[in-house]
């Protein structure tokens, strides 16, 4: 405040002085924009009274006088002031406006400015904010940049899943991933890669179908996030909706832009295990515990399929860890144009990026384009495209429960050598070679995507007032999966044989908008818009694939390795038919919409908004198609009041409420019928068997948000931000309701049980600072902070058990959060016996023996949502030096560690364990957690004795991104024909603060199914880290 | 210009005429309106009966599974088997309702029964009118088989044995009918164990007089009886129990065939040797056989999970085939079984002319006014078949029924026959009294998720 007085003061002392003494000079120079240099026309320069333009180079001339202060102007970015000293050639670097009141935010079918919004928006200026070279999924860009939104990359794998929820969880069956809308169109999102675990080897860590879109090409991500905002989307908006908005031409000379950088990655942590020398020790020692003789360490002992005689592998000490990691290299090469005229703009934009995953093995490959274009045909009629493809290559191992570092971290004990010494591997050859990952990196599993996201829209100006679009989208997704297992992997018989799996998949996925938008003035005071149309989409999914089939079929020789002609019974099967099976499926959906949104503004104060939305799907019985989504909302701007004209402290404050209705139809296809599939024939006789028992009442999830807000400016738009509360309750949450086995064989009927209630309760308060605006220095701070309290109401009487998807032991417990961990109670080691102690319900504390002592002593604990997620992000300018730096924090939840209890928990046989074995119980009065080992004991240890002891906080500050730039002076970069050229180099997770011993605190569990995604989330087994990448680069505009 | 402008609000609201739109039907699944109206599905619905009891998680496979980990014919000390998830409770006694063999036998019995419902179901509407009445009744009667060896496998492996307390013992739910959706959420209690048994009877008895001879692999009237003397065997009902053997036995048509191994060899449906009375049929494309092949038996005898009690092996006589060749001797693995073994699919037996000779010896003696040769001779032609001596010896009650339960051990090794025997017996099991529920499985999750007043053992 101070420094802006100050500087106020001395410009109006030196333009007053200027004013009487200065002489008059040519003043030159060149405006660009700070976020890549391109030159900017049409800025509006003014020195007092006397004002000019600048043209298509970005480039102006004015005559001033030295020590008198220019202003440089254009909308959409932050005003500049520079005062004229001896340099009469200028290069002016505008920063783009964030957070403002005049920015332009995109609405369901229409945009709107900021200061009319009476619904719960977070825009992220994508382009500007985030740097696209790290990860291949956009959505890891969104982390710690809004509020209401937790993002959660599920491991370091690229093209991995990402988990997003807006406010929170509403679901336990259903998606509870939010709607992704690319210029208009809904698109795909999630995993569709083969669902069967024995033909997909790689399902341990699920893909994510929106990496196929380039983060580079995407220049602004809105978050509608409460009913006001949402319900025109109706029912796919309970989960809030996600509208990208892709790069647009601009009019003026054709720029162009293209970057390349290069980077490295690594893994944020590594889990630390005992060597082979302590594991055998430990070994024995719960051989003695359990009562029997140690191993003779002479004689051969098979464990986990790998036989080996202890005094020959005494030396070995394999890190099976570091051979499952590595150091992996990204590129990323970049370049587009845009430009065009007043008719007709462009922008054309081609990447590709390649990456190397920190586990060996894993590599990640896209080749995209985009063509977006606009055209006023006539003064009444525009029209144009987005258009984009892109391919990407995934060449995905095995993790987690799948093996590779999963395995390492468990199964593949650090006595077993890597090879042979005839250097063959080590339990291959018949054996099972799960347990030697680096072997089974020999096997391939790569999914190669083509997707087309394209768009069509014309736009008609029927009346000044009254305009009609037309939209037409189309998603296709061509995946082609291919798994090849070499022969070393494979054990038929004497002689393993290679084989092959492939797998295509086609989704069609056609959308339809069609919708007028009034708008007009009446009487200066009243302002009306109205939006009203339909939306049609149709939805289709075939895949074709074949398998071997039989574990006897494989590849005639080592020559061979495509086709499936060369792929026959092995000397010594039975062969039986044909060698290949073949397969293919089909799937569909349609949604038939109406909607319509009218908005009201009077003298500019007094803001009121009613939207609804008829949704019909095919997902529900006929009674049940149709839908109905209402919200209402209204704002106030206090700041427009008499009342409030003299303040000096709010330059904007606005009051907003809502209040409105959204569903959930995520649920699948065809489940309100009851079906019969062709499964389980006998003799050779094919069978159908019932596979779903119907039910013709299901219908949407419901959700009912209230949203109230406050949007604020404060001394004169230095700092803007807002905060906002919200409630949302959910009921008919879809619910696979358990049914006594004992009925019909099939577990569950699918329910909406109205006695089913979410609600989701919260708090978010944003404020971005524009703290110091200097020409040759700026600093702007974000900040953002958002809670929520996720609590199940009502579970329908359904008891925690009857949540049957969820692996690990986490549950829906009426009362709690979804999720929440489903456990007994660890009251330590008792010092004097070493067994684990439990608290009984009644709160006694007792040895726990038997499997039964835990399960009968489950209850809910910890926490699977955090307190509060927070960002904040400070920008920097010095001369041309650009710095940033994003710190994220989660603070207060808890994971439960799945695979702790077999590393850690005091049974040790088969696995590798984690150094915090080595402080065991040994002997009466030792005082520590790890109980007394056993081997015998190790059913006990099974998927049932879970316990609090692996329940651990993973509250984590991080810094997520860190990017260091710096524009080459203009009198370099002019020589060498450029308008601009930007070094820099940007690091993610350099830097970690967390409690957490396990591998990484942000992690996700993989799943199987929506319901796995919403309840297991917060248990991850064996899991992968996140990466710590540095990249350099260099971006070039001309 | 202004009629463009009617087609694009024609254009806006056009899909609104049509909820036809929205009806489109799946084709992976058929929906269940359309399936039972046709002799062809309700069929291939019974198939799928089959194919639950074929099952490796049923009947073909973890029923006789739980029943060999209950008794003593497993060496249960293995480590690969003791620290199993699924097996090591069967070891140590500490079941959860988690374990799944609990979750399969259960959930694929009772699917096998559902499945069976269904048919009789559709027979008893006369759903599917393009059938005769005697395939209908034939289909009912195949439906009622399945539906009574599936409840018999329920109750013997998760009740205590009708040995001990038919009238008050909680047995198994008992399911009857096909149930609606709405009715598919009922909570059911166990119903007693008499009351499963009479059940049992009374479709078994329903269906013996309709099903016929052969049956290309599928059940028969002899598979029925056969069954019913072994359910009164079970029941100590002796009388029963010997009337149905015998008339197997005596006109069936079985013969034992020329060598201990022959039952466990068959493949296919037309296959049956050895005096194979009922077998769940594994072939190429449809073998459930691998489970029993992988864990009594393995490529690489290492990781075999059961092997044989070596006691048990022991007291084998030397010259007993059916020690020397259905078990492969001690060496750098224990000794374990060649029931079910080899690369390829096999038959699994459920019941043998063996079982009913043993079944019609011991019933003799226990309902008395029996011949002794004609006793000794029922289970000498097993003896003789193993190329042992017959025994002449044995004449009073207590010498023959020693030598029958001997003769029976050893004849239905790892068949699953063992845990009954004891029970019926009411011998102690590994040190704990027959009637220890301690040694029963729990009632799995998925049905008390749902029926949480369920009598749990």
């Amino acid at each position: 405040m101070l420094i802006r007085k100050l500087l106020l003061i001395i410009s109006i002392f030196l333009l007053s002085g200027a004013a009487v003494f200065a002489q008059s000079a040519k003043i030159t120079g060149k405006v660009s924009t700070s976020e890549n240099g391109t030159p900017l026309p049409g800025v509006t320069v003014k020195n007092g009274k006397a004002s000019t333009v600048t043209d298509k180079d970005g480039a102006f001339s004015l005559s001033a006088s030295k020590g008198s202060v220019l202003t440089f102007s254009h909308t959409g970015y932050e005003e500049m002031q520079v005062t004229v000293g001896d340099n009469h050639d200028l290069a002016v670097s505008l920063v783009v406006k964030v957070g403002t009141l005049d920015q332009v935010v995109v609405v369901g079918y229409g945009t709107a400015k900021r200061r009319d919004l009476t619904g719960s928006i977070a825009k992220v200026e994508y382009s500007s904010r985030v740097n696209t070279t790290v990860t291949p999924s956009f959505e890891a860009g969104l982390q710690g940049r809004a509020t209401g939104l937790q993002i959660i990359s599920s491991n370091a794998v690229p093209g991995s899943a990402i988990r997003v929820r807006v406010r929170g969880q509403n679901s336990f069956t259903g998606s509870g991933d939010p709607l992704y809308v690319v210029d208009g169109v809904p698109v795909y999102s999630g995993d569709y890669s083969i669902t069967d675990g024995a033909i997909n080897t790689v399902r341990a860590s699920n893909a994510n179908v929106l990496s196929t879109i380039d983060p580079a090409d995407i220049e602004s991500v809105e978050v509608l996030k409460d009913a006001a905002a949402s319900a025109i989307y109706g029912a796919r908006g309970a989960n809030g909706v996600i509208v990208i908005t892709t790069k647009r031409g601009k009019a003026g000379k054709t720029s162009f832009n293209a970057s390349y950088s290069i980077g490295q990655s690594q893994a944020t942590n590594k889990l630390e295990l005992i060597s082979s020398q302590d594991w055998w020790m430990l070994y024995n020692e719960a051989r003695v515990n359990d009562g029997n003789a140690p191993r003779d360490p002479a004689v051969p002992l098979t464990i986990n399929g790998g036989t080996f005689i202890y005094n020959d592998v005494a030396n070995v000490n394999t890190n099976w860890v570091d051979e499952s990691l590595r150091k992996g290299i990204t590129q990323d090469v970049n370049v587009s144009a845009r430009g065009g005229n007043e008719k007709t703009q462009f922008f054309v934009g081609g990447g590709y990026k390649t990456q190397e995953g920190i586990l060996k093995g894993n590599n990640y490959d896209r080749i995209s384009g985009r063509v977006n274009i606009d055209n006023q045909a006539t003064q009444n009629f525009k029209f144009g495209l987005q258009s984009s493809i892109s391919y990407t290559k995934n060449e995905q191992v095995p993790t987690s429960f799948g093996g590779g570092l999963g395995a390492a971290q468990s199964t593949a004990l650090r006595l077993f050598p890597v090879y042979n010494a005839d250097k063959s591997f080590y339990g291959t050859q018949f054996q099972n070679t799960g347990m030697n990952p680096v072997a089974r990196l020999l096997n391939t599993y790569t999914t190669k995507s083509t997707r087309f996201i394209n768009n069509i829209y014309a736009d008609f100006r029927i009346t000044p007032s009254l305009s009609f679009r037309a939209e037409y989208g189309l998603d296709i997704l061509d995946q082609f999966e291919e798994r090849y297992d070499h022969k070393i992997n494979r054990y038929f018989s004497s002689a393993g044989l290679a084989a092959r799996w492939e797998r295509r998949m086609n989704i069609t996925n056609m959308n339809g908008n069609a919708y007028f938008t009034y708008k007009n003035t009446f009487h200066q005071r009243h302002n009306i818009t109205i939006t009203a149309g339909s939306s049609i989409q149709n939805s289709k999914t075939k895949a074709i694939g074949f398998n071997p089939a039989a574990g006897g079929v494989g590849f005639i020789n080592d020559y061979f390795n495509e086709t499936t002609s060369t792929m026959v019974w092995a000397p010594g099967s039975t062969p039986a038919g044909s060698s290949v099976t073949g397969y293919n499926q089909r799937d569909a959906y349609r949604f038939l919409s109406f909607f319509a949104r009218a908005n009201y503004k009077l003298s500019d104060k007094y803001l009121v908004g009613a939207s609804f939305r008829a949704d019909g799907s095919s997902r529900f019985g006929s009674d049940h198609q149709f839908g109905y989504f209402p919200a209402l909302s209204a704002g106030w701007i206090l700041t427009e009041e008499s009342f409030m004209q003299n303040n000096k402290l709010f330059s904007f404050l606005k009051f907003r409420a809502s209040y409105g209705y959204t569903g959930n139809s995520e649920i699948g296809n065809f489940r309100y019928l009851g079906t019969f599939s062709s499964t389980g024939g006998y003799t050779n006789f094919p069978g159908i068997t019932p596979t779903r028992l119907p039910n013709p009442d299901i219908s949407w999830e419901k959700a009912r948000q209230l949203d109230l807000g406050f949007d604020f400016g404060l001394l004169n738009g230095r700092f803007n931000g807002s905060l906002g509360f919200y409630r949302k309750i959910s009921t008919d949450v879809l619910l696979d309701k358990p049914a006594p086995t004992s009925a019909t064989g099939l577990g569950s009927i699918l329910v909406n049980a109205e006695d089913v209630v979410v609600r989701n309760l919260g708090a978010e308060f944003e404020l971005t600072a524009r703290i110091i605006r200097k020409n040759d220095f700026t600093w702007t701070a974000d900040f953002n902070i958002s809670t929520n309290q996720n609590k199940v109401l009502e579970t329908g009487n359904v008891p925690p058990d009857g949540f049957g998807a969820a692996e690990g032991d986490t549950r829906v417990v009426k009362g709690y959060p979804i999720g929440i961990s489903y456990l007994a109670k660890s009251a330590g080691v008792n010092p004097l016996t070493g067994n684990e102690m439990i608290y009984a319900l009644d709160g006694t504390v007792f040895d726990a023996l038997k499997q039964s002592d835990i399960t009968s002593n489950r209850q809910p604990l910890g926490k699977p949502f955090p307190d509060f997620i927070a960002g904040l992000n400070n920008t920097l300018t010095w001369k041309n030096f650009e710095l940033s730096f994003l710190f994220y924090a989660s603070q207060g939840n808890k994971i439960y560690d799945d695979g702790a209890k077999r590393q850690m928990g005091g049974f040790i046989g088969t696995w590798n364990q984690r150094t915090e074995v080595l402080k065991r119980w040994q002997k009466p009065g030792d005082e520590t957690n790890i109980p007394k080992l056993t081997i015998t004991g190790s059913s006990f240890a099974g998927s049932d004795r879970n316990t609090s002891r692996f329940l651990f906080d993973a509250s984590f500050v991080r810094l997520r991104s860190l990017n260091f730039a710096y524009n080459l002076p203009v009198s370099v970069i002019r020589k060498a024909g450029l308008s601009a050229a930007k070094l820099f180099i940007n690091g993610s997770n350099l830097l970690t603060f967390t409690k957490y011993k396990g591998w990484d605190p942000e992690v996700v569990r993989y799943n199987f199914s929506a319901a796995q995604s919403n309840i297991s989330f917060d248990a991850p087994y064996l899991p992968t880290p996140q990466a710590k990448t540095i990249v350099v680069g260099i971006n070039l505009s001309f | 210009m202004k009629k463009i402008y009617i087609i694009l609000l024609g254009f806006a609201f056009i899909a609104g005429g049509c909820k036809k739109y929205l009806d489109i039907k799946p084709v992976n699944e058929q929906p269940d309106t359309y399936v039972l109206q046709t002799k062809a599905n309700v069929l291939a619905v019974l198939y799928a009966a089959y194919d639950r009891v074929q099952a490796d998680k049923f009947v073909g496979g973890r029923s006789l599974i739980a029943a060999e980990l209950y008794s003593d014919n497993v060496d249960m000390t293995t480590s690969s088997l003791v620290s199993s998830q699924d097996y090591g409770p069967f070891s140590n006694r500490n079941f959860g309702i988690f374990n799944n063999v609990g979750r399969d036998v259960w959930s694929t019995g009772y699917s096998a029964i559902y499945n069976a419902n269904i048919v009789i179901d559709a027979v008893d509407k006369n759903l599917f009118p393009d059938a005769t009445d005697a395939e209908k009744a034939v289909l009912k009667a195949e439906a009622l088989f399945i539906r009574a060896i599936s409840h018999h496998n329920l109750v013997r492996v998760f009740a205590l044995p009708y040995s001990n307390n038919p009238a008050t013992d909680p047995g198994v739910p008992l399911r009857i009918t096909r149930p609606t959706p709405a009715e598919a959420l009922i909570p059911v209690p166990r119903a007693k164990v008499g009351e499963v048994y009479q059940q049992i009877i009374t479709d078994l008895k329903a269906a013996e007089s309709i099903l016929p001879a052969t049956n290309g692999g599928r059940a028969t009237s002899w598979a029925a009886k056969a069954l019913l003397a072994r359910v009164y065997f079970d029941m100590g009902d002796y009388v029963n129990a010997y009337s149905y053997a015998n008339d197997v036995i005596s006109n069936g048509g079985f013969t034992l065939g020329a060598s201990v191994t022959l039952p466990f060899r068959n493949v296919g449906p037309s296959q049956a040797l050895g005096g194979v009375i009922f077998q769940v049929i594994n072939m190429t494309g449809d073998d459930n056989s691998s489970k029993l092949r992988g864990e009594f038996w393995n490529t690489n005898a290492a990781n075999i999970i059961f092997y044989v009690d070596p006691a048990f092996y022991l007291s084998f006589a030397p010259a007993d085939a059916r020690r020397n060749s259905l078990i492969n001797p001690p060496g750098a693995n224990k000794a374990y079984s060649l029931k079910y073994m080899g690369s390829n699919p096999v038959n699994i037996p459920i019941i043998r002319l063996a079982e009913m000779l043993l079944t019609r010896a011991e019933s003799a003696v226990r309902k008395g006014g029996y011949v002794a040769a004609d006793v000794r001779a029922d289970y000498n032609s097993l003896r003789t078949l193993a190329g042992l001596a017959p025994d002449l010896l044995s004449s009073t009650d207590a010498e023959l029924l020693a030598a029958i339960q001997s003769e029976r051990r050893f004849e239905l090794a790892t068949e699953g026959d063992r845990y009954y025997e004891l029970r019926r017996l009411k011998q102690n099991i590994r040190g704990l009294a027959y009637n220890d529920k301690l040694q029963l499985l729990k009632i799995p999750d998925s049905e008390t998720r749902a029926n949480p007043d369920i009598e749990q053992n």
